[in-house]
């Protein structure tokens, strides 16, 4: 199964509504995909074991994993190309 | 104890139970309609001590909410306009509640991402706490702010009772 990791600030608030969008889209595209929450600060020891990282903040140039800009879902200008960009990431 | 009805409410959701709208989590001295100031720190604390007095957060959240900002800011250019949404990391004992505030004019934050700054026009001030209603409110703010036809009320409601009439699902 694909990992992927939503990264924002706290962890907790612009994460969590990202990680949500993030898991029904995928849903809806049939990619069966673990998402899970961090603060940017754990990521200064990379994401290691992620297919994927989905920011809100700027990401530590430690991640190997492909990072996307997660602030289309905060702000809905260009949801629909950020969720083509993710599906393109997670599947095979 | 000016807000126990909301922390009635509060203290009766279980997780999962369905929150219906945001206007619950939104007590009445938190909607600071034209507030003069230009100043972010100050718009960021007269929001946090109006959740502190409604007893939703801690008295230092303010500080929390600043340094966190400086951190990571939250300024936002959304389908709906320029909004900002401070908060910090939440602390065992606070609830969830938020605050709403439309300065007189436009405050300057730092935009998320390092994106240069924002003109914020509404800001919403959000104190966290997790489990599916946080996750459902957090939703609920991020819906009213990229939808203009809302935040265009928001910048011309009259009255906090206006501004909870645009917070309520069924107003859209």
């Amino acid at each position: 199964m694909k990992r992927v990791l939503i990264a924002c600030g706290t962890g907790i608030a612009t994460s969590t509504v990202v990680a949500d969008k993030v898991r029904k889209h995928l849903k809806a595209n049939g990619i069966e995909a673990k998402v899970d929450q961090t603060k940017v600060s754990e990521l200064h020891r990379g994401a290691k074991g992620y297919d994927l990282v989905v920011a809100t903040t700027n990401v530590p140039k430690s991640v190997e994993a492909p990072v996307v800009n997660g602030l289309p879902f905060l702000t809905g200008v260009g949801v629909d190309k950020v969720l083509d960009e993710i599906v393109e990431h997670l599947q095979d | 104890m000016r807000c126990r009805g909301l922390q009635y409410s509060l203290a009766h959701m279980t997780v999962g139970e369905s929150l219906t709208d945001l206007a619950e989590l939104v007590p009445d001295q938190a909607i600071l309609l034209d507030l003069d100031t230009a100043d972010r720190d100050a718009l960021i604390r007269a929001m946090a001590d109006a959740l502190a007095e409604a007893g939703i957060v801690d008295r230092d959240y303010a500080e929390r909410c600043i340094a966190r900002e400086r951190e990571n800011p939250t300024g936002l250019v959304t389908t709906g306009g320029s909004i900002a949404l401070p908060h910090a990391d939440p602390r065992a004992g606070e609830q969830m509640g938020v605050a709403i505030a439309r300065p007189t004019t436009p405050v300057e934050f730092d935009a998320m991402a390092d994106e240069g700054t924002v003109q914020a026009r509404i800001v919403f001030l959000l104190a966290v706490a997790g489990g599916e209603t946080h996750l459902e409110a957090l939703a609920e703010v991020i819906d009213i702010v990229q939808d203009p036809e809302r935040m265009s009320g928001l910048l011309a409601a009259a009255t906090p009772e206006e501004v909870k009439r645009l917070l309520r699902r069924d107003s859209r």
